[in-house]
């Protein structure tokens, strides 16, 4: 298949009046359409774009360097965050030792495992958090949350997401996973 | 979801994938693109795709991402009346609801045969070929009869929904 726009006029012309065209120019058509591609050619070309080293390292860099900012402008003492590696399939990588923060200014997760950003979040709301499912805790999410903000708003935000439910007991944030997979890219 | 996981479904599932974007867009990068990004939203981690439900999961992806692409193209053709700009929104539901619309006409509107022609071709990802050897007829055959079904829903339906 070419990528013109005439192949796409062909096409939708012949679709809508085959009767004048002959047999083996449908054939073609069907045979560019069917056509199987290389798919390992395809893979090499999405690990190319979706590279996970050069993206997530990046990306945690930027979370790193922003709860800094944070902190620093809070004026808190910053403890540790340890990268200790980049890979995209171990986001546990953001190892949180000791983090006590107190910011203002409104904190970016970046594809961040939700069991990182309660580990900060429940920190400063100085809550517990405990997952009564384990494959929430791997869940990457990209939002923004803003400290000065009431707690029960970004649980609500958070249980938004398909599949996910969070609850605040006390002093204990429970998540749990429901049986919601409704993901539609 | 993990990378290896990825790999395998991407493997499996690429060559079908790309068969139903080509039938609804008719445009290779195009239909690339629709592909490639379903599996990028897969890799960013919060989708568990049950064993027995991936195929379908996959394949309504393509179909919904394609069918959303061709909105936003009907859209641009149509910016000259700013009101439609409103139709752009980006919700995953529209798509399902079009699908809907568009099986119903199928099923209460086309032959048999043509049923499950559109059926075989656009929710299982079937080549034209193996259409022809499930029906016993040419592809020829297949062709003509698909092509009467999406003339008919584009006709009936206003603005087309495909």
């Amino acid at each position: 298949m070419t990528h013109s726009d005439n192949t796409q006029r062909l096409f939708l012309d012949m679709q809508e009046h085959p009767e004048n065209y002959a047999d083996e120019q449908l054939e073609s058509m069907m045979d560019d359409l069917d056509r199987e591609p290389d798919v390992h050619a395809a893979w090499q070309r999405f690990e190319a774009t979706h590279h996970p080293g050069k993206t997530s390292s990046h990306r945690w860099l930027r979370i790193a360097a922003m709860f800094t900012g944070v902190l620093l402008m809070a004026g808190i003492t910053f403890a540790a965050i340890h990268l200790v590696s980049t890979k995209r399939q171990a986001p546990a990588a953001v190892e949180v030792q000791s983090l006590t923060p107190e910011p203002t200014s409104p904190v970016c997760f970046d594809n961040v495992t939700l069991d990182s950003i309660l580990t900060v979040v429940a920190a400063h709301y100085q809550k517990t958090v405990t997952f009564r499912d384990e494959a929430p805790r791997r869940m990457t999410l990209i939002m923004t949350w803003q400290p000065d903000a009431a707690l029960a708003d970004f649980l609500d935000r958070l249980n938004a997401f398909d599949g996910l439910s969070l609850s605040l007991q006390n002093d204990t944030i429970f998540v749990i996973q429901t049986n919601e997979e409704e993901d539609k890219p | 979801m993990e990378r290896m996981e990825i790999k395998r479904l991407f493997m499996q599932h690429y060559a079908k994938m790309l068969r139903v974007a080509r039938t609804l867009l008719c445009d290779e990068q195009e239909s690339e693109d629709v592909v490639s990004d379903i599996f990028a939203y897969l890799l960013r981690g919060r989708t568990v795709l049950l064993p027995g439900t991936e195929e379908g999961y996959l394949l309504t992806s393509v179909r919904n991402q394609c069918l959303k692409r061709l909105r936003h193209e009907q859209v641009k053709r149509d910016a000259a009346d700013v009101h439609t700009t409103d139709a752009l929104l980006d919700d995953a539901d529209i798509e399902d609801e079009r699908w809907t619309d568009i099986v119903e006409f199928v099923v209460g509107h086309l032959s048999e045969q043509e049923q499950r022609i559109f059926h075989l071709r656009f929710t299982e990802g079937c080549s034209y070929e193996e259409i022809a050897a499930t029906e016993g007829i040419s592809r020829v055959a297949v062709w003509k009869h698909l092509s009467r079904a999406i003339t008919a829903i584009k006709k009936h339906f206003n603005p087309p929904k495909l």
